[in-house]
């Protein structure tokens, strides 16, 4: 090997060394907002079960009773059958319910239910109160809350079913 | 006269002298010094000795009557060359060698040391989670796409 060449490997080994991005970017990630919007992607269980190999899927499925393997493939792939929209929406309040603490979470889930014993006309209505204050930056939100018009519109234990769904709603 | 090697004058006189190189009046001069000078008549049996020695070395014809190698000063040459190459290398290689080390004493900083590996337990996908996945979504999904 001439001397030239020898010159220009080392240097270029120093100036890959020095610029290398592995070097330079070694810092730790970004943190993923603990309330990230919709275009967070989402991965759930069910994603990752989806991910698994069809060898890996049946032995998970395996553990499970045959009456309750068959209801779980069924529920499964009830869930495929969705619009890509809604898996998507449901995957981002999936993520974002569970990004809560525990006692959130729990109140959530009650809000739900509370939200499920109501009368169809009042879920939708409510339905399209969340959709309203979904588009609202948060402190707009608590403003909507206290305004007559809401108050009239809903009733106390409306208004708290509504108060308890707001942490899964998207940031603005 | 005074002394060629105390007075430091020339070690060419001695030299000269026993070479017999020396025109006859300084050679004359030399040995009238001689007479009372103990270290240069040292200096010249020294002379002398080693003189008589290099012409036993040589023949008659002034080649040499030691048994050398016939490519002796290819060899020589050879090796000198050598030896400078190799140095060459030495001073030439250290430019780039100290830039390496430059550019990995510049990375020190930013290359700090990883955490020690923690034995990442990977948990397999329990298909317990799966189903209360599928809860929550049935639970979420009554809230329509509203949201």
């Amino acid at each position: 090997m001439c001397v030239g060449k020898l010159h220009v490997t080392l240097f270029v080994v120093a100036a890959t060394l020095v610029y290398s991005p592995a070097a330079l970017a070694r810092r730790p990630p970004a943190p993923q907002s603990a309330r990230s919007g919709a275009t967070t992607p989402a991965v759930t269980p069910i994603d990752e079960f989806e991910r698994m190999s069809p060898d890996q899927q049946q032995r998970a499925l395996a553990r499970l009773p045959p009456g309750e393997r068959q209801k779980l493939q069924q529920r499964l792939d009830r869930f495929r059958q969705l619009p890509e929209a809604q898996q998507r929406t449901l995957r981002n309040l999936y993520n974002r319910l569970h990004q809560l603490p525990g006692s959130r979470q729990e109140s959530v889930r009650k809000a739900i239910n509370r939200f499920s014993e109501q009368a169809p006309g009042r879920q939708q209505a409510m339905r399209d109160e969340l959709r309203s204050m979904a588009a609202l930056p948060e402190r707009d939100r608590e403003a909507r809350m206290a305004s007559p018009e809401f108050r009239g519109t809903f009733s106390r234990r409306e208004q708290g079913i509504l108060r308890d769904m707001l942490p899964v709603l998207p940031d603005r | 006269m005074k002394c060629a090697l105390e007075c430091d004058v020339s070690a060419e006189l001695v030299i000269g002298y026993g070479a017999g190189t020396l025109d006859p009046d300084r050679a004359t001069a030399f040995e009238r010094h001689m007479e009372y000078c103990v270290a240069c008549c040292d200096a010249v049996a020294a002379q002398k000795t080693l003189w008589a020695a290099l012409d036993a070395a040589l023949d008659d014809a002034g080649q040499s009557a030691l048994p050398v190698w016939a490519d002796f000063d290819r060899r020589l040459f050879q090796r000198i060359q050598r030896d400078e190459n190799r140095n060459w290398w030495k001073w030439h290689a250290l430019v780039p060698a100290t830039a390496v080390c430059a550019a990995l004493a510049a990375m020190l900083p930013l290359r700090t040391p990883d955490p020690a590996p923690l034995p990442q337990v990977q948990p397999a996908l329990q298909i317990e989670q799966v189903e209360h996945a599928l809860d929550d979504m049935d639970m979420l999904n009554q809230l329509g796409t509203a949201i």
